[in-house]
C-alpha cells in the first residue's frame, strides 16, 4: 500500500499483517507515516495505491469500521459536551442502543467527571476520555495513536494494565503507536517500526531482540554459576555475561536456583528496544 | 444507519443551546417581541382597532422565513451544524462509527426539523400577537376570509425548502472550504443577491424559464400561488398555474442538488487533516 499527499509519499509500498489478538505496536519518528497508517485503516483517507484489508473487509464498510474503536492524535471533543453525553452521543453515531458509559468511564478513571464539560479536562483527562470513546461499541480492533500522551506516571501504569487486560481478558486486538519505546517493550507483543512512510522492521519483539540483549547474572560464586552454565556465559565484572531469550529466562533461572546457585541479581542489559529502534532507523527523527 | 446518525446529531443539538436559540428561535422571538410592541403601540395611540385576519396573519408569519434578513439566522445555524466538525476537529471522532453519507444526511435531518419547527412558532407567533391584540384592544379579530389551510400547508412546505436550499448552499461550501465563515458569508451574498436581481430584473415579466432557476424566485412563486396574491400589480398569480408547478419542481431540484453534492463532497473528502 502506498499513501501519496501531493509529492509527499507519506507511505512507500508497505507491506505487513497484524495478527488478530495481541498488543501490535507501530513506531516510528514524527511523520514517519504512523497516523497516515491508522488513518487509512479507519477510512478517513484513502490508499493512493495498492490496497489494505482490515478484519477481512475493505476499511471502508461500515460494518467493519462499527468494529474499530479508535483514538487518532490528540483527541477533540464537542465542547458543549460533558464526558457522559459525549460518550452517550458517540455510542448512539455507532448505533448502541445501551452503552456502558459508566463501566468504560470507570475503567480509565473518570467517574469523578462524568458530568464535567470536556472543554475543562485536562491533556490527561481528555486522554483518557478518547480511550473510553474508542471503547464504548466495544470494539474488536483498537486502534490507539499515543494513548499515553500527556499523562502522568501513575496514569501511564492504569493504561498498560488497561490495556493488557483489554488484549488478555476481552480478546481485544489492540494497535498502538508511542514514542515510549520502553511502554511499547512492556506493553506489546510485536511491531512494526516504519521509517520515512517505509517498514524497516516488523515481528514479535522478543524475536527481533533476540541475541540484542544479554542477561546479567549475579551470585554468590561467579565460578559455580559459570560452571553451572556451562560455557553459555562470560564474566564481567564480578557477574556473569550471557545470551538468552526472554522466554527462555524463567526456566533458567528456576534451574540455577534448583542445582543450587544462590542468585543475587538478574538483569537485562544493553540492547532493548530503543536501541534496535535507533539502530534501525538510523537515528531518525524527522521522517 | 442513518436513523443512528439523526439519533447522535439529535442529541448534540439539543445540547447546543445557543445553535438552537440563535438559529431557530431567535427569528420567532424576535418576530413576537416585535409584534407585540408595534399592538402595544396601536392599541395605546390609535384607540381604533385594526381588524386582523387570522388565517392570513398565521400565513404571513410563516411566510417571514422569505426574508433575506432572517435567512442569515438560520444559514448560521446551518454553518454551525455542517462546519462544526472542522472547527473542533471531531470528525475523525465520528467518522469512523457510521457511513459518511449518513453523516451528512442526519445533519440535514436535524437541520429541517429545526426550520420546520421555526416555521411552526413563526406561526405561533402570529396567534399569540392576535390574541394579545384583541386583549389589550388593538385587534379586531375576523375569521379567515377564503381557504386557510391550504396557503398556510403550502407557505410552510414553500418556507421549508427554501430554507433547506439555503442549507444545502452553506453545507456544500463548509464541507468544500472547511469553514463556517466562509459557508455563512456566502449564503449572504447568495441570499442578498437573489433579492437584489429580483428587484432589477422584474422576474414576473420575464420569459419563466430563466428565472425560476433562482430558489429565491421560485419561493416567491409558490407563495404567490398558494396564497393567491398577486405575483406583481396586476399579475395574477393564478395565471401562471404551470409556472408554480416548474417553480416547486426548481426548489425541489436545488435541494436534492445541493444535499447530493454535500453528501458526494464529503464521500470523496479525505479527513487527513480538519
Amino acid at each position: 500500500m502506498t499513501k501519496r499527499f501531493g509529492a509527499v509519499t507519506a507511505l512507500d509500498r508497505l507491506s505487513f499483517s497484524v495478527p488478530e489478538g495481541g498488543v501490535y505496536g507501530i513506531l516510528g519518528a514524527n511523520g514517519a507515516g504512523k497516523s497516515t497508517f491508522f488513518r487509512l485503516c479507519l477510512d478517513l483517507v484513502r490508499p493512493s495505491g495498492g490496497g489494505l484489508s482490515v478484519l477481512g473487509g475493505a476499511p471502508g464498510q461500515v460494518a467493519v469500521r462499527r468494529q474499530i474503536g479508535a483514538m487518532i492524535e490528540t483527541p477533540r471533543y464537542y465542547p458543549t459536551l460533558t464526558a457522559a453525553e459525549t460518550l452517550m452521543m458517540l455510542a448512539r453515531t455507532s448505533g448502541v442502543r445501551a452503552p456502558e458509559i459508566g463501566r468504560w468511564l470507570a475503567r480509565v478513571g473518570l467517574m469523578d467527571a462524568v458530568h464535567r464539560k470536556v472543554r475543562h479536562f485536562s491533556v490527561g483527562m481528555k486522554q483518557r476520555l478518547g480511550i473510553a470513546a474508542a471503547l464504548i461499541a466495544n470494539p474488536r480492533l483498537l486502534i490507539l495513536d499515543e494513548p499515553t500522551s500527556g499523562m502522568d506516571p501513575a496514569g501511564i501504569l492504569e493504561m498498560r494494565t488497561l490495556i493488557r487486560e483489554l488484549a488478555a481478558k476481552d480478546g481485544v486486538t489492540i494497535l498502538l503507536s508511542s514514542h515510549l519505546l520502553d511502554e511499547v517493550q512492556r506493553t506489546c507483543d510485536r511491531v512494526a517500526i516504519f521509517a520515512r512512510g517505509t517498514l524497516v522492521a516488523e515481528g514479535r519483539i522478543d524475536v527481533l531482540l533476540a541475541g540484542q540483549e544479554k542477561l546479567r547474572l549475579l551470585a554468590t560464586s561467579q565460578q559455580a554459576l559459570l560452571a553451572a552454565l556451562g560455557g553459555r556465559g562470560v564474566c564481567d565484572g564480578d557477574g556473569v555475561l550471557m545470551t538468552v531469550s526472554r522466554a527462555e529466562t524463567p526456566s533458567l533461572l528456576r534451574a540455577l536456583v534448583d542445582g543450587g546457585i544462590d542468585l543475587i541479581e538478574a538483569r537485562w542489559m544493553g540492547g532493548g528496544l530503543e536501541k534496535f529502534y535507533l539502530e534501525q532507523t538510523g537515528g531518525d527523527h524527522a521522517g | 444507519m442513518l436513523a443512528d446518525a439523526i439519533a447522535a446529531e439529535a442529541f448534540r443539538a439539543r445540547r447546543s443551546g445557543g445553535v438552537l436559540f440563535w438559529g431557530f428561535i431567535a427569528v420567532p422571538f424576535a418576530v413576537l417581541t416585535f409584534n407585540l410592541m408595534l399592538s402595544s403601540w396601536i392599541a395605546l395611540h390609535m384607540r381604533m382597532p385594526v381588524p386582523l385576519d387570522l388565517g392570513r396573519q398565521v400565513v404571513g408569519g410563516v411566510a417571514l422565513t422569505g426574508s433575506a434578513f432572517f435567512q442569515v439566522f438560520y444559514a448560521a445555524a446551518a454553518a454551525t451544524m455542517f462546519a462544526a466538525d472542522y472547527r473542533w476537529e471531531t470528525w475523525r471522532l465520528i467518522t469512523p462509527r457510521n457511513s459518511r453519507a449518513s453523516l451528512i444526511l442526519a445533519r440535514f435531518a436535524v437541520y429541517g426539523a429545526g426550520c420546520a419547527g421555526s416555521l411552526v412558532l413563526l406561526g405561533l407567533a402570529a396567534l399569540v400577537q392576535c390574541a394579545y391584540g384583541a386583549l389589550i384592544g388593538s385587534a379586531a379579530l375576523v375569521p379567515p376570509q377564503g381557504p386557510f389551510l391550504l396557503p398556510l400547508i403550502g407557505t410552510f412546505l414553500t418556507g421549508w425548502c427554501e430554507l433547506m436550499v439555503l442549507g444545502g448552499i452553506v453545507a456544500v461550501i463548509a464541507i468544500a472550504f472547511r469553514a463556517a465563515l466562509g459557508a455563512l458569508m456566502t449564503a449572504m451574498v447568495f441570499a442578498v443577491g437573489q433579492w437584489v436581481a429580483m428587484a432589477m430584473v422584474h422576474p414576473w415579466e420575464a420569459p419563466f424559464s430563466w428565472y425560476a432557476a433562482l430558489p429565491r424566485l421560485s419561493a416567491y412563486v409558490l407563495r404567490a400561488f398558494v396564497t393567491g396574491q398577486e405575483l406583481a400589480p396586476g399579475i395574477a398569480a393564478g395565471a401562471g398555474q404551470g409556472q408554480a408547478g416548474v417553480a416547486a419542481l426548481c426548489l425541489v431540484g436545488w435541494m436534492l442538488l445541493l444535499g447530493g453534492c454535500a453528501v458526494g463532497l464529503f464521500q470523496a473528502q479525505e479527513l487527513a487533516r480538519e
